[in-house]
């Protein structure tokens, strides 16, 4: 008698690759795709430990600073100090934005020179992927990584100043707060997400992409600094360096309405709204620098 | 059904031109699309995807135009380029399921096609391995996979043997086959090996100067070269003088054993006198009486089959001396 035992290869097939019937989404969801895609890259997912160092750095530095300041505080009250007033939020604020400041100079550059170099751009171009929808997606994705990061933190450290600190006075004090910690965040990222991505875009190494960015990052911040210290120009041109865009910005969504007066120490006498729409044109400038330079990466 | 139709497209580079109001049209199973470097290939690839706009003329991908429903033509299509750039740290199934991702495939289906792609092309066990760290056939594996994963209506394969050894050859042409008679994909295949197109795609489009110079079956085109080859022990330089002194065009092969006879007489170039059937009585008439009255021993006889490299030669040649009569400007620099 034969006995016939399946081949385990047509088995496979057989259950296997066969024409798909199953649901597809609308061609306009794969920037989703994209930007989730993204997100997972930006804090190392599915890669390998080297890929995940930075966020992990990122995260440790803006949870360390707001822990640190939370039990200080709580040391110091415990000896019946008053120590929580705006400076120690204000503190928490500047380490916040360095941890979120080595996210900005270290994964876009990766991103968009990976993209670039090892050739998922080229991919992307050829799936339902435009180079607007492109940039949208990586620059929403990064920035709502680094604003995940640096939001929580901030809440908490708010919370705390309101419950225990000079700060809300009363419920609507409290929403007044509440609203200004996303916005904040967002203002706080955007401008060095944009630089980060500029700086991404214009080297093909990851490594080359960190040093365009920390030079957009405080190149101008030095020049700046001389021309206010040798020529006597008004101390408001620092208003023109990215750096200070990120930090001035995120004050004035903070705290123009508590201390009005501490925040302007940096800005002179310049309006915030000018602040804000000096960063924003640097953060749009930056987005539409990177499509616009894009268009040249699957020449060849 | 046609799954991409050029009427009268021009594609312009600065002052060259790289299309030159080509019509073609890629049928379903699998075409070959042929052309040395310059000859319009990838500008015809980038245009089908939408990537760049035609200058002139009209093309159709799927019914849908595709400078104006990129996206769309775009989700129904599948790539694999030629360059053999991945990225390194990925590895094969996280890249395809990605791809399939934005194709528009579900997450848990997309994951699910990736094992089952995978599996497909031959690299079910290696499918876990980064890509960098996969050889040159696996490569052109993983980039077909990606391609192919969300089951596109028309896959272009751009030189999808290049760096492979023969065996590997060998196994991709077969999976290439099996993915257009086994699950019903259309493919376009770019390449230069002309005998591989030859035995997988069912027709051609050859491309010179940004034109299309010949276009059909590959089983139309290669059939009849309009010549019979004669094999005889020996005497083939008398066969082949005698069947000249009846008019036939008849030479040689270079080591003595072959002839080869034209169906037409001198002289019926330009307007042969009947059907090719009865041109090749008369011709076969003709080698049966020459080779009784010489005595000669037949060992075989056939209608010379052509292959796509003698085709190519061929139109290469023609366009290339009408181009050199008539001075038409050269195709742009694009391959």
């Amino acid at each position: 008698m034969t006995i016939h035992t399946p081949d385990s290869e047509t088995q496979i097939y057989g259950q296997g690759f066969r024409p798909y019937t199953g649901p597809r989404r609308h061609p306009s969801r794969a920037v989703w795709t994209l930007w989730s895609y993204t997100c997972g890259r930006v804090l190392g997912r599915r890669r390998r430990l080297r890929y995940k160092v930075v966020p992990i750095l990122s995260a440790l530095i803006v949870w360390g600073g707001a822990a640190f300041f939370i039990i200080g505080n709580a040391l110091f009250g415990a000896f019946g100090v008053d120590v929580w007033d705006f400076d120690w939020v204000r503190s928490f604020y500047v380490v916040g934005i360095w941890g979120t400041l080595i996210l900005a100079i270290t994964i876009p550059s990766r991103i968009l020179s990976e993209d670039r170099s090892a050739g998922l751009f080229a991919l992307y171009m050829i799936s339902p992927i435009s180079r607007i929808r492109y940039v949208s997606a990586q620059s929403s994705a990064i920035l709502s990584v680094m604003v995940l990061l640096f939001l929580p933190a901030m809440l908490v450290m708010f919370l705390i100043y309101s419950l225990f600190g000079s700060g809300a006075g009363g419920g609507l004090d409290f929403l007044n707060f509440l609203w200004r910690i996303p916005v904040g965040s967002i203002a706080v990222v955007l401008v060095p997400a944009a630089v980060g991505m500029v700086g991404g875009s214009l080297a093909a190494r990851g490594m080359v992409g960190v040093l365009f960015t920390t030079a957009l990052l405080w190149v101008p911040t030095a020049v700046l600094g001389i021309f206010t210290s040798v020529r006597g120009i008004p101390e408001e041109y620092y208003l023109l360096s990215p750096f200070h865009l990120s930090y001035g910005m995120g004050r004035y969504v903070f705290q123009n309405h508590q201390v009005d007066a501490a925040g302007l120490e940096i800005l002179g006498n310049v309006s915030y709204y000018w602040v804000i729409l000096v960063g924003l044109a640097w953060a749009v400038g930056g987005f539409a620098f990177v499509w616009w330079v894009s268009r040249k990466w699957t020449e060849g | 059904m046609s799954i991409v139709e050029c009427r009268g497209v021009v594609k312009r580079f600065g002052s060259a031109t790289a299309l030159v109001g080509m019509d073609a049209d890629i049928s379903e199973g699998i075409t070959g699309l042929l052309g040395a470097n310059g000859a319009g290939k990838t500008t015809l690839i980038t245009l089908i995807l939408g990537l760049r706009k035609a200058d002139g003329g009209k093309i159709s991908v799927l019914g849908n135009d595709p400078a104006k429903a990129g996206l769309e033509v775009r989700q129904r299509l599948g790539f694999a380029f030629e360059q053999r750039l991945l990225p390194s740290d990925m590895t094969a199934f996280d890249l395809v399921v990605h791809m399939a991702g934005l194709h528009g495939l579900p997450r848990r289906q997309a994951t699910q096609r990736a094992s089952d792609t995978l599996w497909e092309v031959g690299l079910g066990e290696e499918r876990f391995r980064p890509t960098g760290e996969m050889s040159t056939g696996q490569l052109q594996r993983v980039k077909l996979a990606q391609a192919t994963a969300h089951h596109p209506e028309l896959l272009i394969l751009d030189e999808p043997t290049d760096g492979l050894d023969p065996m590997q050859r060998v196994d991709m042409l077969a999976v290439i086959k099996r993915l257009s008679d086994e699950h019903g994909i259309n493919i376009l295949v770019s390449s230069h090996h002309l005998a591989e197109v030859q035995k997988i795609c069912r027709s051609v489009v050859i491309l010179n100067a940004g034109q299309v110079v010949r276009s059909g079956k590959v089983d139309e085109l290669t059939k009849s070269s309009g010549k019979y080859l004669v094999e005889v022990s020996a005497g083939a330089e008398e066969l082949a003088s005698s069947l000249r002194g009846s008019g036939f065009l008849a030479d040689v092969s270079p080591d003595g054993t072959m002839v080869r006879v034209s169906l037409l007489r001198t002289g019926e170039e330009e307007s042969p006198p009947a059907d090719e059937e009865v041109l090749a009585r008369r011709c076969a008439d003709s080698i049966r009486d020459a080779l009784v009255s010489l005595e000669l021993e037949l060992m075989s006889m056939m209608p010379e089959e052509l292959s796509l490299e003698q085709i190519f030669e061929e139109d290469y040649r023609q366009t290339d001396s009408s181009r050199a009569t008539v001075g038409s400007p050269l195709p742009g620099a694009e391959g």
